[in-house]
């Protein structure tokens, strides 16, 4: 059994994608690689739906969404037509690492974790996330960090403003000085405060994907080469590094480090209007027909003739008009598997603009998850394995959109993040296989030494 | 005579938590004393049973912690309501706009 650590530090960059820093076209990341060289690195499987929320918390309690009952950021609260849930921390009912290292005793610091807003007390400092309203709320704990760190630091920055602009210079601007103001935080809080596990979150690499990958990526169907932006990606990451190495010079060998991230991002080709495909496959009827791109909110479904309706984002989550459970529900009980069974056919039989077949996925949640609590989706579904983001508007004239409903965007998320853990033992630079999201917080319960409890779903990636 | 559930605390800063413990109960919408190292929480129409719990605080736990985790035991025994979203109406729809911008939900 190795020895124990006296502490650990995890760094997490949301959206962290491993071609940047592992494949043939990795950037220069002296920082970052020579971690991964000294220890092991691979790629780290996300969660099913690959998305921030529930992402992070089924990293760091290693219970999967459906056990978490949390399927995406919003999640309806009943089977009630527009129900709907913002998951924040409350949402979160399974213990994460931070609650379980308190309990054991341990000093800990977490800064800019997704879903930590509201702030739970835990034995040390928090900093919540982005989910937080604003800075005028109170976003950390105890109440009184909040006033210290803005004295050290200045404003907190809990996420770029405006990011549907379409002045980049104002969005690139801002991502590098989110980057710095994290860090900063992260600095300060790290040299004034006695920790045992320090776990940090920048958001801005996730920022930078969806907004500039189109200017930075020569495969992308928009890409104009000799653009201002082209480096962009190369340049963000490299200054991360650079905040990185910073960082480590703080900790020794009494540290472990891990470096990690909850998914990856791909070029994104286009976006499937889901409600729209549903209402021309006479799944869906509108009580009025629209005339226009409207949001599926404000559009008025006749019930009584529809079997199913999607929510859109990076992926789609499709809900069935069940009876007895939907308030209109029409189809039968007895003939929900059946009807979810053709779903799942003709939704990965769809094909695209180009009359070839999309690669979509259709996924049962009782597939693919310990336990489905909540009210979980019918189907969680990834057009083109996420090549395509989902639209939930009507009023298309395809089903197929390339411009997007709600402004720029050029990147979808993608299965794999990375992982990367520095734990001394001079490994080398192994590259692992096989490791998925919930892995990572048995890991640093082990590195601590302590007994990972039964019900974490994920194993220890330990030194051998 | 006062009825109510009875929170006895023993090991290290039970004053402290004592007094966190009240705080934090009536920020929850009740009402509590602390006499000595002892917690009552009161039930104006006295519909709680008397109850009694006794509590060890960790050594290294500090009181805003130690009473988080009294409350969390109280929450589990049905006795005390935690289910705080965090969001007024108004920071939901914030938020669920912010979220759509950012691309993650319509």
């Amino acid at each position: 059994m190795p020895k124990p650590f006296q502490r650990v530090l995890v760094i997490g960059i949301d959206c962290a994608t491993p071609r940047f820093l592992f494949g043939p076209d990795r950037f220069d990341l002296p920082h970052l690689q020579r971690l991964a060289s000294a220890g092991c690195w691979g790629r780290l499987e996300s969660c099913h739906p690959p998305i921030t929320v529930p992402a992070w918390a089924s990293m760091m309690s290693s219970k999967d969404p459906g056990t978490l009952g949390l399927y995406g950021f919003r999640n309806r609260k009943d089977h009630s037509y527009d129900g709907m849930f913002t998951a924040n921390a409350s949402a979160v009912k399974e213990p994460r690492v931070w609650d379980i290292l308190s309990r054991a005793g341990k000093k800990v610091v977490v800064l800019g974790v997704p879903q930590t807003y509201p702030p739970r007390p835990v034995n040390g400092w928090l900093v919540t996330g982005f989910l937080a309203p604003s800075t005028d709320v109170d976003y950390t704990y105890p109440k009184t960090l909040k006033a210290e760190l803005e004295q050290a630091i200045g404003e907190y920055i809990l996420d770029v403003k405006d990011f549907r602009t379409d002045d980049k210079d104002r969005l690139r601007d801002q991502l590098f000085a989110m980057l710095d103001n994290r860090f900063d935080a992260a600095q300060y809080l790290m040299n004034d405060k006695p920790w045992d596990f320090f776990m940090m979150v920048e958001m801005g690499a996730d920022r930078l994907h969806h907004g500039f990958w189109r200017y930075c990526d020569p495969q992308h169907p928009k890409f104009e080469p000799g653009n201002p932006y082209e480096n962009l990606l190369r340049d963000y990451y490299q200054a991360l590094d650079r905040h990185v190495g910073d960082l480590l010079r703080n900790v020794g060998d009494e540290t472990a480090v891990m470096v990690v991230s909850d998914h990856g991002a791909k070029s994104m080709t286009g976006g499937v209007c889901v409600n729209q495909w549903l209402i021309e496959e006479g799944l869906l009827t509108l009580e009025r027909p629209v005339d226009k791109v409207t949001r599926f909110e404000e559009c008025t479904v006749d019930w009584s003739k529809t079997k199913a309706w999607s929510s859109g984002g990076y992926y789609a989550r499709v809900f069935f008009n069940v009876a007895g459970r939907e308030p209109q529900g029409i189809i039968p009980a007895e003939s929900y598997e059946a009807f979810r069974d053709e779903m799942v056919a003709r939704i990965e039989g769809m094909c695209g603009p180009d009359g070839a077949p999309m690669g979509n996925r259709a996924l049962k949640p009782k597939d693919i998850y310990r336990q489905v609590n909540g009210v979980a989706p019918d189907l969680i579904v990834y057009f083109g394995d996420l090549d395509w983001r989902s639209v939930g508007a009507v009023g298309f004239d395809s089903v197929y959109t390339f411009e997007n409903d709600t402004g720029p965007d050029d990147a979808n998320h993608d299965h794999y993040g990375i992982f990367i853990l520095d734990d001394r033992s001079g490994r080398g630079g192994v590259e692992m296989t096989g490791l998925q999201l919930m892995d990572v917080a048995p890991t640093v319960l082990g590195l601590f030494g302590m007994d990972v409890p039964a019900d974490m779903q994920g194993r220890a990636v330990l030194s051998s | 005579m006062k009825r109510g559930v009875v929170i006895r605390l023993t090991g290290v800063n039970v004053h402290e938590t004592g007094k966190t413990l009240v705080r934090r109960l009536v920020e929850l919408g009740g009402n509590a004393e602390c006499v000595d190292d002892t917690v009552t929480m009161l039930d104006a129409d006295s519909r709680l049973e008397s109850r009694s719990l006794d509590v060890e605080v960790a050594e290294y736990d500090t009181p805003d912690f130690a009473a988080e985790k009294i409350l969390d035991q109280l929450s589990e025994l049905g006795l005390v309501d935690l289910e705080n979203t965090g969001y007024t109406p108004e920071e939901e729809e914030r938020i669920r706009a912010r979220l759509a911008d950012l691309g993650y939900i319509d």
